[in-house]
């Protein structure tokens, strides 16, 4: 599956307003790039982890998300959660334009083969 | 002056303090020269009886008083003889009553005189009130009138207002100025959130009270709109409870059967659960939902995952977390003044 996540990252990103991610793989291994010094690696990475059980939370609550979308004053933080496991977060600006592109980016992240 | 018709005011003073109530009835009589009929009465029972009888210009009430006190008699008051002045004459004065008093109707909050003078400032104080020029226009009770139409009316007649309403839980306000809604607030809450959480209440009650400036203006757009973003909201609300009814998987007329799992036609998003709160984690709407701790719990949650991740980048306030789920999507809403959690299910687009 990593080839596969590097694949997708290499050929989405960047996009405009995205300003970092963090993927956490099956074996919690990360893959992380951030844009510009907004973010720093293990900034996001453990964002990510927080992020992670903040979802895996939920479940508690009777709810099972798919997709989570954090939605602060001056950015965004999109999460998508596979059923393997695997986890991607996008830090995202809040600016317009930006919105379909990275759902489409987090789309075909959850539906990447499973290695 | 010679001719003059003088039309004499009747005061009812309930009282279960049989002494107290003989002396003013003979100092006040005596004060008032002919211009007052002062009637007594020891218990809720017997004023009601008389109120049944007599049209009385003002009641004035005791606190302490058995069986039911002087605030569960103003309340009581306030819906059988809506408009009727009211007073409350005490020796047990508290910041806390007065203000109850006062939000309950009641005219005045006097303290029961302990000397002669007191006695004069009380019936000064009272005859001012019943002399008082009444409002013009009808007084009475409207019963089955929605808060919608009650706007409604005020808005089309360029009318303004302050339209106050109240039910067991919620008191709110809605300030009308020259028939445009100029402010809402609901507990915590301001603005249009506060606007429709009281439209979507499903009764209570309401006055509708002269304008004042509001502290600030917090509400913008034609009334129109906003009542129909309300009516909207309402109408999710309602045809989601219209498919419940009919169970399962049932379809509308001409539509095909949706699966069992949702009871939606596919595509079809529709609010299945909403629970609003003030900031503090008063709940101030809830609709549907079936573990409102839980819920609330929930945005407790939520509020303090938001604060963590907060500490660790730089994101500025947080507004919302927005979930997605086999089944529709969430969306937590968690303001310094308000929480709101609104669940649907449906296809949905994706989140955020």
């Amino acid at each position: 599956m990593k080839e596969a996540l590097q694949a997708l990252l290499d050929r989405s990103l960047p996009l405009p307003g995205v300003g970092a991610f963090s993927a956490r793989l099956t074996d919690r291994t990360y893959v992380t790039h951030c844009y510009g010094d907004w973010f720093a690696p293990g900034q996001v990475e453990q964002t990510l982890s927080r992020l992670a059980l903040a979802a895996d939370s939920l479940g508690y609550h009777g709810i099972q998300p798919a997709r989570l979308c954090w939605v602060f004053e001056r950015a965004r933080i999109h999460l998508a959660l596979r059923q393997d496991g695997a986890c991607l977060a996008l830090f995202v600006e809040n600016r317009p334009g930006t919105n379909a592109k990275v759902e489409s980016l987090l789309e075909e992240f959850t539906s990447l083969p499973a290695s | 002056m010679p001719g003059e018709i003088i039309k004499r005011k009747a005061f009812l003073f309930v009282d279960d303090d049989a002494v107290f109530l003989t002396s003013v009835q003979e100092l006040f009589s005596e004060m008032a020269r002919g211009r007052w009929d002062v009637f007594t009465a020891e218990n809720h029972a017997q004023a009601l009886a008389l109120l049944g009888q007599l049209r009385v210009d003002v009641v004035v009430l005791d606190i302490g008083m058995p069986e039911m006190d002087g605030i569960e008699f103003l309340k009581l008051l306030g819906r059988t003889h809506p408009g009727q002045q009211m007073v409350m004459l005490t020796g047990e004065v508290s910041e806390e009553r007065r203000k109850t008093c006062l939000e309950n109707g009641a005219a005045l909050f006097l303290e029961k005189p302990v000397a002669p003078d007191g006695f004069v400032a009380i019936f000064t104080a009272l005859d001012a009130l019943a002399r008082a020029k009444p409002q013009t226009g009808f007084r009475g009770m409207v019963r089955r009138v929605g808060l919608q139409e009650v706007l409604q009316l005020e808005c089309l007649g360029r009318k303004s207002s302050v339209l106050e309403i109240f039910t067991g839980k919620v008191r709110g306000r809605v300030f009308i100025c020259d028939g445009a809604i100029v402010h809402a607030e609901c507990g915590a809450l301001q603005g249009e959130v506060a606007l429709y959480g009281l439209l979507a209440l499903r009764g209570g009650e309401f006055n509708l009270l002269p304008f004042t400036e509001p502290p600030r203006r917090t509400v913008e757009g034609h009334w129109e709109s906003l009542l129909m973003e309300a009516a909207r909201l309402h109408d999710d609300g309602q045809k989601f409870l219209e498919s419940e009814e009919a169970g399962p998987g049932a379809a509308e007329p001409g539509e095909a059967a949706a699966p069992k799992t949702t009871g939606l036609p596919a595509g079809e998003v529709r609010i299945v659960e909403i629970v609003l709160c003030s900031g503090s984690g008063e709940v101030l709407y809830d609709w549907k939902s079936k573990s409102l701790e839980l819920r609330l719990r929930l945005l407790e949650q939520i509020e303090q995952q938001a604060t963590q991740l907060n500490s660790l980048a730089p994101l500025g306030r947080f507004d919302r977390l927005e979930i997605l789920t086999s089944e529709g999507r969430i969306v937590c809403q968690v303001q310094p003044d308000r929480r709101l959690f609104v669940r649907r299910t449906g296809t949905a687009a994706g989140v955020a």
